[in-house]
């Protein structure tokens, strides 16, 4: 089914992109308020054995994604049924991203244009994507990434004049409670998200080095999500960023040199398109693996335009506004993922395992049998 | 807006078709125009439809539901 492969640095991209996704727009960890920064460099240290789990499992079958795992160890019946979460959580996932572009287009581009607009045209750019295989997507990531990180560190340093370090201390002032909540919420988005990189690993070229891959664009990834929400909540405060929806955009937005530079919230535009197309591509190109998976079709390629319509309708219908958008992020989805996150990967892992080990014992036993008989 | 949507993902279908439609088998053809056909009836009621139902409801109930909130 796959022939299509990607290096381990181009997946290092790939991962990077996706982690920054819709986070460097919308922000996470916010719960913890001027602490968000702490909830997510803690997050990042969490995530690192849950990548460690996914890179076990992926990496005790070479050349093979989750379904195919699955189809493996659990038999193909139970094996397609214990795929179908996955199967929805990429789903459920695309559609959020495309819907979060529709709001973000709506509220700070065009407040006039139905909402459907920007998400019909970005989900048709995203099925073209994915139509062409993860190679493609794999290359464009090489490229993409170097507008981002161009485009974070420059404005990252013209916001400098505008910087008020006052805005961060007391550091651990929001309370415990409110930096445990913004760790889950950083863990499950975006860092948790990375589970669906086990749907479509099967594509690395190298072998061996599936954990490198994980561990090098988390910790990439943190450390630029967490210096970035340092530096908005410098910019913006506390109070002002629980008051706007899209922060980086805001923070960026303020940047004025000499009434000569300004009006720079464009760059955050394009930083969100770039990683947002990716993540959708990549969302889609899962759901239809799986898809193929289950129902038997030796290629995915076809169900992709089909999937990729039906999630922009699941897009468009989702929420009712901004607000229950919002609302559903920070109070819902850190619940509703954390099971597609780690509880179902780490259960897997334990029985894949379990099997090897037992596996493993029946043959040595087999072999000792036979040198007995023989001897 | 029916025809409008209906046209829209026969066009649709067509660019994504034409250069391998003869290559793919009779089964794959049937799953990709029924999910094709389901996405045109969701996009079609939706247009005519003030509010359709939403997975997002269901979900937050049960979540809140299992939390005790």
């Amino acid at each position: 089914m796959n022939k299509e492969k990607i290096s381990d640095i181009q997946s290092v991209k790939l991962m990077i992109l996706f982690i920054f996704g819709s986070t460097l727009v919308i922000g996470t960890g916010g719960e913890a308020g001027r602490d968000a920064w702490i909830s997510i460099f803690i997050a990042v240290i969490l995530a690192i054995p849950i990548y460690l789990v996914y890179s076990r499992i992926l990496s005790l079958f070479p050349g093979k994604d989750l379904f195919e795992i699955l189809e493996l160890n659990f038999g193909k019946f139970f094996g397609r049924i214990i795929s179908l979460p996955f199967i929805w959580f990429a789903f459920h996932l695309g559609a959020l991203v495309l819907r979060n572009f529709g709001e973000f287009i709506s509220t700070v581009g065009l407040p006039e244009t139905p909402k459907i607009v920007p998400i019909i045209i970005f989900g048709l750019l995203c099925i073209w994507g994915a139509k062409a295989g993860i190679e493609t997507l794999a290359k464009c990531s090489e490229y993409f990434i170097i507008f981002v990180v161009f485009l974070l560190i420059v404005f990252s340093f013209l916001t400098i004049p505008i910087i008020d370090t006052d805005n961060i201390f007391p550091v651990l002032g929001s309370g415990y409670k409110e930096i445990m909540s913004g760790i889950l919420s950083a863990f499950t988005f975006p860092f948790g998200e990375v589970v669906i990189f086990m749907m479509i690993f099967s594509s690395l070229r190298s072998k061996s080095s599936t954990s490198k891959v994980f561990i090098s664009a988390l910790l990439l990834s943190g450390v630029t999500i967490a210096l970035l929400s340092v530096r908005n909540i410098m910019i913006l405060g506390p109070d002002t960023i629980e008051a706007v929806y899209f922060p980086s955009y805001f923070a960026i937005g303020r940047v004025n040199i000499g009434n000569f530079l300004q009006r720079m919230e464009i760059a955050v535009t394009v930083v969100f398109i770039l990683s947002g197309f990716i993540k959708i591509a990549l969302c889609l190109t899962a759901t239809a693996r799986g898809v193929a998976r289950v129902i038997g079709f030796d290629d995915y390629k076809i169900l992709i335009t089909p999937t990729g319509l039906l999630m922009v309708n699941l897009a468009r219908n989702i929420y009712e506004d901004i607000v229950e958008m919002f609302d559903w992020a920070f109070k819902v989805w850190p619940y509703y993922a954390f099971p597609f996150q780690v509880i179902l990967p780490v259960l897997i892992w334990i029985f894949i395992e379990l099997k090897q080990r037992a596996k493993n014992k029946a043959n040595t036993t087999e072999v000792t049998i036979d040198d007995g008989s023989s001897g | 807006m029916f025809v409008m949507m209906v046209l829209s993902y026969a066009i649709t279908a067509f660019i994504d078709l034409k250069s391998n439609y003869k290559k793919q088998d009779k089964v794959k053809l049937a799953v990709y125009f029924t999910l094709m056909a389901i996405s045109c009836a969701i996009g079609s009621i939706s247009g005519y439809v003030e509010k359709m139902p939403s997975p997002a409801e269901p979900i937050k109930n049960i979540i809140f539901t299992l939390m005790g909130k």
